[in-house]
């Protein structure tokens, strides 16, 4: 399936970019969590949060062909 | 009583009118942290006309505090930053009224520094005292706003306890970085940010917040993005929580 993957703060000056077009042969959002920390190590390292279509996932959510998929990290300062 | 002269520009807002800024008026807000993001949120609450004001933190003025932190200047080098947070809130706006507590919270004094509030404010700058205000929070039932920049992104929580997902909710891992002295941080970022979760926090004290959700700042691009959230049944913190209106 397309997905749409959308990277936001420090994590597009880390993968350098800001959006790709992924071919994804996974199910869940934890297969292309997989995906994402393989091809960007340092992601895991800060914590990886993921929104499907503007909301919240879990990696038990089922992705569908289309989706849009943000990934960010938690902030930490303040 | 409201100022209504001193407040009109906010009072003609039809989302804010008499009846929120009477709501305000009669709010205390806890601003945990009074460093970057703190201090700008502390500055609008005092302008705004928030009741009472109280100011949490341990800290002393730096100089590599002042390109970002506006309540201090250079003759606050050295001073706690409490005692120089409260003298420019009352220089804004003597009718609020401004406590101070010159210590850090930690999850042994969370309930007792934020009890009586209204809403607590995190400014803080690391995700132990972050989860210690979760926890004091939902323990209490006080409504806060997470907030959290770094170089040039801030991103910003509103939680309702019982009615929006909290940070245990959401799973968000501890993950510290290191100090904004450190690993950097733009004042736009702060500003950025403290405005989105000033805006955040005022919605929640005159009643309008209807989801949760996390806010993405980016400072340097200008874009906000926003993702929803809900909350988690099986959530440790808050699962079996009920929303009580305040």
């Amino acid at each position: 399936m397309k997905l749409r993957v959308r990277y936001f703060a420090m994590f597009r000056d880390i993968a350098g970019v800001d959006t790709l077009e992924m071919d994804f042969t996974g199910r869940k959002v934890l297969d292309l969590r997989k995906i994402i920390s393989s091809a960007n190590p340092e992601f895991e390292r800060r914590g990886m949060l993921i929104a499907v279509n503007e909301r919240y996932a879990e990696d038990s959510m089922d992705l569908h062909e289309g989706d849009t998929v943000a990934v960010f990290p938690p902030v930490s300062g303040g | 009583m409201v100022d209504i002269n001193r407040y009109s520009g906010q009072i003609a807002i039809n989302d804010i009118s008499i009846d929120g800024q009477k709501r305000l008026s009669g709010s205390t807000v806890a601003v945990v942290g009074i460093g970057g993001n703190g201090a700008i949120a502390a500055e609008l609450f005092a302008r705004m006309g928030i009741g009472r004001i109280r100011v949490i933190d341990n800290d002393s003025v730096r100089e590599n505090n002042l390109h970002r932190q506006f309540l201090y200047g250079e003759d606050d080098l050295g001073k706690p930053k409490v005692i120089s947070a409260a003298g420019r809130l009352k220089a804004i706006n003597r009718s609020v009224e401004v406590d101070t507590v010159n210590d850090y919270l930690t999850e042994k004094n969370s309930a007792s520094l934020i009890r009586g509030s209204s809403l607590v404010y995190d400014g803080t700058d690391n995700f132990a005292s972050r989860y210690a205000i979760n926890s004091a929070c939902f323990d209490l039932g006080i409504p806060f706003v997470m907030t959290s920049s770094i170089q040039y992104w801030g991103e910003i929580i509103p939680v309702l306890p019982g009615k929006t997902a909290c940070l245990k909710c959401l799973n968000i891992p501890v993950v510290e970085e290191g100090s904004c002295s450190r690993i950097g941080i733009f004042p736009t970022a702060v500003v950025l940010t403290a405005a989105i979760a000033v805006s955040a926090a005022v919605s929640i004290l005159t009643g309008k917040l209807e989801a949760g959700y996390i806010k993405i700042a980016d400072a340097r691009n200008g874009t906000v993005e926003t993702v929803i959230t809900e909350r988690n049944p099986a959530c440790p913190v808050c699962g079996k929580l009920t929303y009580k209106s305040g």
